[in-house]
């Protein structure tokens, strides 16, 4: 996928870098890092994710959700492989995080 | 596969409505009436599109509607400004999408070298948006057949996978193998929390077979409401493996407790499988499951969300009329949220007709098919007949006026009113579903004749039943095309004139008396009565040394035939305008008049009857006879003095009202009730009002009342019987004819009486 990078840079915002683990306890620290962020156009940097749970992905595709919903930019770059494939277990992809229909 | 038809039908109806909502979005925009959460709608309404047409493969359709989400992304994100020369394309952008739907649905061609241009143009602005020069136009903005088969235009789709898809985990997988099996795996908050991972789960389950996962993330809340450590997602694995069904549920032994499983063995694939290729499908299709739940679910919820704010609707989104949840089991109880988020939105709805475009829809609403509410108004229908019947009854019985059980009549008789006029409400809906498509035709018929055009739109709520609505929209096209074409001047000649460069046409639709009323007006030079005359008589539809009035001249051009075009064009001049129209006015029992000024403009005004159920009639007395005539085409009743009636020719005679004379028609003669002339000063006359407004006197016996009446088609339930329009059944149980006033007069005129070999004429 050569246009990823190439996206990652023509996508302005703050930049939050998630950190490498995101399991079980990565989750509400997570929540409350995001909740800070709400309202900034905002470019998650996926490029560090070694392990990726399920919590941490609902977080995400809320997020995503209440970004579009509050009309602020949301978008994943950079996604390791490791968080790819991660999200893959589950059904998902990071396109898929950001698209998927949420209860409003 | 009806099951697959029925979800494909439900896409369409859907597509329907977000594309009508993304064009009324678009039009506030426009109209500078906008705020966040219109283009918050506009921008949903497209990505909702893309999404299912996704799930249908519908690919020329997902490609453009991706490049136009792209674009009102920018839009909404805020870094494309909403100028006019965007909304523009936005606009014509709409109409391409709304071309490609029906494509999808019904076949044909879409407009590839229109679409790949739009997709340009869409692209330009985006790079715009971006502070980048804009692309050079692809191969394919020359417009070559060939977008059919992907994406031969770059629309930026190549790279990323918008929907949720079968992901491949062939990596992962062990051998496929003879057993399927489909697991429903949503695990629980407290299954995380025991430090179980979904993933592990998955992980195992996959080693197994081959598998494909879809990820329902329905439930998912948005972050104000998300519980960091919840569980929201719910897992539909379709395994094929070889291992049996033991083994399986091996995978979920230390987890079985904590989640919701359930694991079936799917016997033929062709069976119920025709959604797990496409997570959307199945999401549609659970959808669809989901509905009863859903129902009930909401139903509970409904008082809540009412109690726990003052939103008069407690309504779901306005862009998803859809039920949303998915989840077949309703876990959690759903927050009442939803209405707080879209509040804002609705907070001006009310009756406000502009601010109802951005609430538009919100109501909860159920579909329901049209032959139930139709069998509905015919069995109330009938309870009307049969109430009137039995009281007739009774009272001829000997009932007394006074006594309790008469009163109880009268109560029935009320309530039964009521009833019929709750089961009229249901068919009624607003105009808009045809007013929405005029800024469109607007745009195309301006385009074509190089000519600006504002349309104006007002009483766009009121309310006419479906009937009269389907039938409406011909007449209104051809009206609003007529307007444009004939009645607005060139830029040129309306700057000459002082009038600003860009003409006005308005559409205006109110109730009036009973009756919906639509004016289509433009700001115009009016009708040229000079050229209109001179052309008629060119035509031979007038003598050419006719003295007319200004109302008869500007009548002409409802003649058939008539035509004040130079040329032929694509848009009108072919001479079967405005008499189709007025003829299809009439068939809806309604009347069409015109009101010119020279210089100013011209005004139609169509009324209509808000119903073709039923009829407020006279009800008259023909020879041994019960005819019903149409009260709106009844100006008033006379009893002729034999003094005012002359005869002339053979036996037609004319009676003198006040200083004009009118044709007496002898309504028995045309029927065949009779076969000698009824003496006119025995009878009544009833003045009518038909076609070209002319006005004739209708000779009958007597009238007996004047009631509303359900109306019977003849043609349904008999055959077309000439001068008759339809039939009734009156309180006695007999069957009453409505008389066809138009056809009576009209056969009255030339040949003499229906029965004289004038039946073709009639049934035409």
């Amino acid at each position: 996928m050569p246009r990823k990078s190439n996206k990652a840079t023509s996508v302005e915002g703050t930049i939050f870098a998630l950190p490498q683990v995101l399991d079980l306890k990565a989750a509400t620290p997570l929540t409350e890092k995001l909740m800070a962020l709400r309202g900034q156009d905002l470019v998650i940097d996926a490029s560090k994710v070694e392990r990726l749970g399920t919590q941490c992905v609902q977080i995400l595709i809320s997020a995503a959700a209440t970004w579009k919903d509050e009309m602020a930019a949301f978008t994943i770059a950079e996604p390791s492989d490791a968080f790819t494939s991660g999200l893959q277990v589950l059904g998902l992809t990071p396109q898929a995080i950001i698209e998927k229909e949420v209860a409003q | 596969m009806d099951a697959m038809a029925e979800i494909r039908q439900t896409f369409f109806e859907e597509c329907a409505e977000q594309l009508a909502d993304l064009e009324a979005g678009l039009l506030a925009i426009e109209n500078g009436e906008a705020d966040s959460d219109t283009v918050n709608a506009v921008f949903r309404a497209v990505h909702s599109i893309k999404g299912g047409a996704g799930a249908f493969c519908l690919d020329d359709l997902v490609h453009f509607a991706h490049v136009f989400e792209t674009t009102l992304d920018e839009m909404r994100s805020g870094r494309l400004d909403s100028s006019e020369k965007v909304i523009k394309i936005m606009l014509r952008s709409a109409d391409a999408l709304a071309d490609l739907v029906t494509v999808a649905r019904d076949g044909g061609t879409a407009d590839a070298a229109r679409n790949a241009s739009l997709i340009d143009e869409l692209k330009g602005l985006v790079a715009l948006a971006k502070g980048e020069e804009p692309p050079a136009p692809t191969a394919a903005g020359g417009g070559t057949s060939e977008a059919s088969d992907g994406p031969v235009y770059d629309d930026g789709m190549g790279d990323l996978d918008f929907t949720p898809v079968a992901v491949d985990l062939s990596e992962l997988m062990g051998d496929g193998g003879d057993n399927t099996f489909r697991i429903v795996f949503k695990p629980m908050p407290r299954m995380y929390a025991k430090a179980n991972e979904a993933t592990r789960v998955l992980r195992d389950l996959y080693a197994l077979g081959e598998a494909k996962v879809i990820c329902n993330t329905a439930e998912v809340p948005l972050m104000q409401n998300l519980d960091p450590e919840g569980a929201y997602l719910t897992f539909t694995i379709e395994l094929s493996t070889a291992e049996p069904e033991e083994k399986v549920r091996e995978v979920f032994e230390f987890v079985e407790f904590d989640c919701e499983l359930s694991i079936e063995a799917i016997e033929s694939e062709e069976d119920d499988d025709f959604g797990a290729d496409d997570p959307d499908i199945a999401d549609i299709l659970n959808r669809i499951k989901a509905t009863s739940d859903d129902e009930e679910e909401s139903a509970a919820d409904e008082p809540a969300v009412a109690a726990e704010e003052d939103e008069p609707e407690p309504a779901p989104k306005a862009a998803a009329p859809a039920p949303k949840a998915a989840a077949p089991e309703p876990v959690k109880p759903e927050p009442a949220k939803p209405a707080a988020a879209s509040a804002p939105a609705k907070g001006e709805a009310g009756g406000d007709a502009k601010g109802a475009t951005a609430g538009a829809g919100a109501a909860q609403t159920i579909r329901v098919d049209l032959e139930r509410v139709d069998r509905l108004i015919d069995l109330v229908g009938e309870l009307v007949i049969h109430q009137v019947m039995l009281s007739q009854r009774a009272y001829q019985a000997g009932l007394a006026r006074a006594s309790d059980v008469a009163v109880g009549f009268d109560e029935l008789e009320q309530l039964t009113r009521e009833i019929q006029d709750s089961v009229m409400a249901i068919r009624a809906q607003p105009v808009k579903s045809v007013f929405q498509r005029l800024p469109r035709l607007v745009r195309e018929v301006a385009d074509i004749s190089g000519k600006q055009v504002k349309l104006v739109t007002e009483g766009e709520w009121t309310e006419v039943d479906k009937t009269v609505i389907e039938r409406l929209a011909d007449p209104l096209t051809h009206m609003i095309r007529n307007a444009i074409d004939h009645g607005l001047e060139k830029p040129e000649d309306r700057i000459a004139a002082g009038k600003p460069e860009e003409g006005t046409v308005r559409v205006a639709a109110m109730h009036r008396s009973g009756r919906i009323v639509i004016e289509i007006s433009d700001d115009g030079g009016g009708i040229n009565r000079r050229r209109v005359k001179e052309i008629a008589a060119n035509k031979g539809l007038i003598p050419a040394d006719a003295n007319l009035s200004d109302e008869e001249i500007d009548n002409l051009i409802f003649l058939p035939g008539f035509s004040t075009a130079d040329k032929i064009s694509s848009l009108s001049g072919r001479g079967v305008g405005m008499d189709v129209v007025k003829r299809s006015i009439q068939a809806l029992g309604g009347r069409v008049s015109i009101a010119s000024k020279p210089g100013k403009g011209s005004t139609f005004t169509m009324s209509l009857p808000l119903t073709l159920a039923v009829l407020d009639g006279m009800i008259v007395s023909v020879g041994e006879q019960t005819i019903v005539v149409p009260l709106t085409a009844i100006i008033e009743t006379l009893q002729p003095k034999a003094s005012e009636v002359k005869s002339f020719g053979g036996d037609a005679r004319l009676v003198q009202v006040r200083d004009t004379f009118l044709p007496l028609v002898d309504v028995a003669r045309e029927l065949g009730y009779a076969y000698e002339p009824a003496s006119a000063t025995g009878g009544v006359a009833i003045l009518v009002e038909a076609e070209n407004g002319a006005r004739s006197a209708l000779l009958v016996d007597a009238i007996q009342g004047q009631r509303q009446v359900v109306i019977k088609s003849l043609e349904a339930n008999y055959g077309r019987v000439p001068g008759i329009a339809a039939a009734t059944i009156l309180g006695d149980g007999r069957v009453a004819l409505i008389l066809d006033v138009d056809a009576v007069v009209a056969t009255s005129r030339v040949e003499g009486n229906f029965f004289n070999g004038s039946m073709k004429h009639a049934a035409e």
